[in-house]
Formats: C-alpha cells, structure tokens, sequence
C-alpha cells in the first residue's frame, strides 16, 4: 500500500516558510486539504512525485509512469488507473462545495485507434460517476488537457452538521485501443483485439492537479442557519 | 484568490516592500525571493536520475538529467518516441507579488536521418490553474549537433502566478521525435551529448501585485 502523508509535506512547507504563512493558513481557509494517498498500475510506488500549495488549498500530482504503449502488444488494447484518496478538513460552520481537476497528458494515435482519458469520482466504494472524459481519435500527435469539477455541496458527502473530516477518490485512468468497427488491411471487421496487427497508441498522464476552486470563493461556504 | 483579498495584502506589504529596497528601489525584485523546493518526475526523469542545484540567490537553478532522450526508428516502440518531465519548483515570495518564468535554457543533442522531425518543448502553467504558456523549438533531418534551445516568455504567452497565494510553478518539458515521414529512418534527440548530461538554467522573473 502506498501512502504519501500529505501532512508532513505541509507541515515542512510551513516550518520553511516561516510564521506568516502558518497564519495565513489558520485564518484565510476553513478548509483544505488534510492528506492524500495513491495507487494503480498507473502510479505504482517511487514514480509520481507530489507538492501541496502551504495553503492546502491545491496539490499537483506528477507522474513517471502513468502510460499505455500499444505498439509492444501488436496495438491491442490497453488501460492503466490511478486511484487518488483525498482527504478534506474544514472548521466547524463551513463546508466543501466545489473541487477542481486539471488533468494534462500527450497522445500519440495511429489513424484507426482511439486514446480515453476518464475522471470519475467517489465518496465511497464503488467505480464512481464520471465527471470528465476525453477521446482522442487518431491520428492524433499532441499535447491534451482536460479539466472538470466536481460539486461537493451538493452531496449527502459535504453536510453542515456532521464530522469535519471527509474523504472522495479521484479515479483517473487511460485507454488505447482499436476503434469500434475498426476494419484491418483486408477489410475484415475486427474491434475486440483479435487481429495480429492493429493500429498503435501511446498515450500518458503527465500531471494532475486538484484543488478548491477559487475564483469567486466558492471552494467552501459558511454554512447558513448556524 | 479574490481581488479584494488581494487588494488587502498590497495595503499591508507594500509599505514594507518599499522600505526593504533602501537605496535600490528601482530594482524590480522583491524584498526577498527564494526556491524552497523542487519536485520532479516524468518518463525522461525517473526518481534518482536528476541532479538539482540551486543559485545562491536562490532565484535560479539548474537540473542534470542521466537518462532523458526520445528516439524514432524501425521497431522502436512509441513509447520511446515522446519522453518528458515535469519540474514542480516551490517558491518563497512575500505577500503583494506575483513571479513568472523568465528564460529556459535547454541543451542537448540531436542527430535525425533525412525525413525524421523532432522537438524538444517546455510548457508551463502555475499550481491548480488551466491557463498553460508553451514553447518549442522543432528541428529537421538530416542533422547531427549539439543544440541550446532559449525559451524567451513573451507578453503573449507569460503566465503569472496568482496574487495573494503561494502556487508552485510546474515546467514541463519534453522531447519528441517523429519518423512517419521515413518509417525506415531513424533519429534521436537527447540532452545528454558530451558528458551524459541534460542542462537547464531557469530564470524568474517578478512583478507586483495591483
């Protein structure tokens, strides 16, 4: 199991950048961001290196590994997935109400194949609902960004009367693989990896950040009636 | 981070900030300014493949990658076509200024048959934002030098980090060579041409907030 205690990191990003910031944090935000972990073939421990702002409000994930390479299985499909546990704290009276997932990558897409990038959340078990997918239908050889919310106020998740510790997963994961309908050189329809020679993909998640939003202060809200 | 909040800091930090200058309140520098932390990863810079060094002003720093190079050619999977990695640097900057990136200076090496293309290219965005400036240098086969890429940020693609936060600024940089032009040609390109060594000097470059 791999853990990466996000609170040590934040406590070190503190203690370097002095008493100022350590009151910044107390006082500006009643809620952050307490503590991540991760797994998946697509963050395997020792490859994803990771930085939490001092203010909890936002973290980026970087990633070593978080790749798919059709060409060394004659083009036949492929998936990776990296699951990340987000754990929140927030002052009593306040609560979550909208998080933020920037997920950037590369594609490269022979004509015939198609690259998936997913984002879907959960509060608990369970594969969760996706609120971010993006198809890259080769040919296709570039850059990709793709970013989505998630709306915490409006799950039983964020309540204004419970505990003030929470917790969602982010499951991001990657697919490459031949297009429905797909037909080879001989003309013959072949879309479940059958065939000796399909068209190649590569594709990777190189960073994926997260956080609050914040433009108009919505990341949290005072709760009302209290 | 609200205009208002903002706004809030500038009251309270600037009289300080001019009364740090002293004598030099024309240099367009902050009080003071430091690199706290870098982070890294990327398929062209597994852990423990980078060398890290940070300028005594701590406004600058320089990474030596052992293994970051992208290759093309018959039977190369494509995984070693495109490599990159991601430099995540932490900074420390008073309240009531923003920072951006200045100069990137990327050397290396590259040797490209006829018909093979390549790139080497730096993208930059600020922790948690969506905004993402970029640069690339592409070079063409045939080819075979050593070769300094100087990223100079312009007004057009200059990203600021946010006012009245701490962001750290992420660099992500890759290189990519492409064959499909002459699928029996190969190339390479790498950063690693005399001493194994990739190089990259970064500079900051700062403005006040308001």
């Amino acid at each position: 199991m791999l853990v990466f205690r996000w609170i040590c990191a934040a406590v070190l990003s503190v203690s370097l950048l002095g008493p100022r910031l350590m009151a910044d944090a107390a006082t500006a935000h009643p809620s952050g961001i307490e503590g991540i972990d991760y797994r998946g073939t697509g963050c395997p421990e020792g490859s994803v290196a990771a930085n939490l702002a001092p203010d909890a409000q936002t973290m980026t994930l970087i990633f070593s590994a978080f790749a798919v390479d059709t060409s060394t299985r004659s083009g036949r499909p492929m998936r990776k997935v990296c699951v990340i546990n987000i754990a929140m704290g927030t002052e009593p009276g306040w609560q979550f109400t909208l998080f933020g997932v920037n997920v950037r990558g590369y594609a490269n897409i022979q004509s015939g194949a198609v690259g998936v990038q997913q984002v879907l959340h959960s509060f608990g078990q369970g594969s969760g609902q996706a609120i971010g997918r993006q198809q890259l239908i080769g040919p296709f050889d570039n850059n990709f960004s793709s970013y989505s919310e998630l709306p915490l106020a409006a799950a039983e998740w964020s309540p204004c009367d419970s505990g003030r510790h929470r917790r969602f997963h982010l499951r991001t994961s990657i697919t490459v693989r031949p297009r429905l309908g797909f037909r080879d050189s001989d003309g013959e329809q072949d879309d479940g990896g059958k065939g000796p020679n399909f068209p190649y993909g590569y594709m990777t998640i190189d960073s994926i950040d997260g956080g609050m939003v914040q433009q108009y202060q919505v990341g949290w809200r005072r709760c009302t009636g209290r | 981070m609200s205009i208002r909040r903002c706004l809030k800091l500038l009251t309270v930090s600037m009289p300080m900030a001019f009364a740090s200058y002293g004598g030099s309140a024309l240099a367009d520098v902050p009080s003071y300014v430091r690199i706290v932390g870098i982070t890294y990863a990327g398929s062209g810079c597994p852990a423990g493949t980078v060398g890290n060094n940070v300028s005594p002003d701590f406004q600058a720093f320089t990474l030596l990658f052992d293994q970051y190079q992208a290759l093309a050619g018959p039977g190369v999977s494509f995984s070693q076509k495109r490599k990159n990695c991601q430099v995540n640097v932490s900074m420390d900057i008073p309240s009531g200024w923003s920072y951006t990136l200045f100069t990137v200076d990327t050397r290396g090496y590259v040797s490209l048959q006829p018909g093979v293309r390549a790139m080497e290219q730096s993208s930059y965005y600020f922790q948690g934002q969506s905004l993402t400036g970029r640069q690339q240098t592409i070079v063409y086969g045939p080819t075979d030098r050593n070769y300094q890429a100087t990223d100079q940020l312009t007004l057009e693609n200059q990203v600021w980090s946010p006012c009245g936060a701490v962001r750290s600024l992420n660099i992500n940089t890759e290189v990519r060579v492409d064959n499909s032009a002459a699928p029996n040609n190969q190339g390479m390109m790498t950063v690693d041409s005399i001493d194994g060594h990739f190089k990259l000097i970064y500079g900051l470059r700062w403005r006040r907030c308001g």
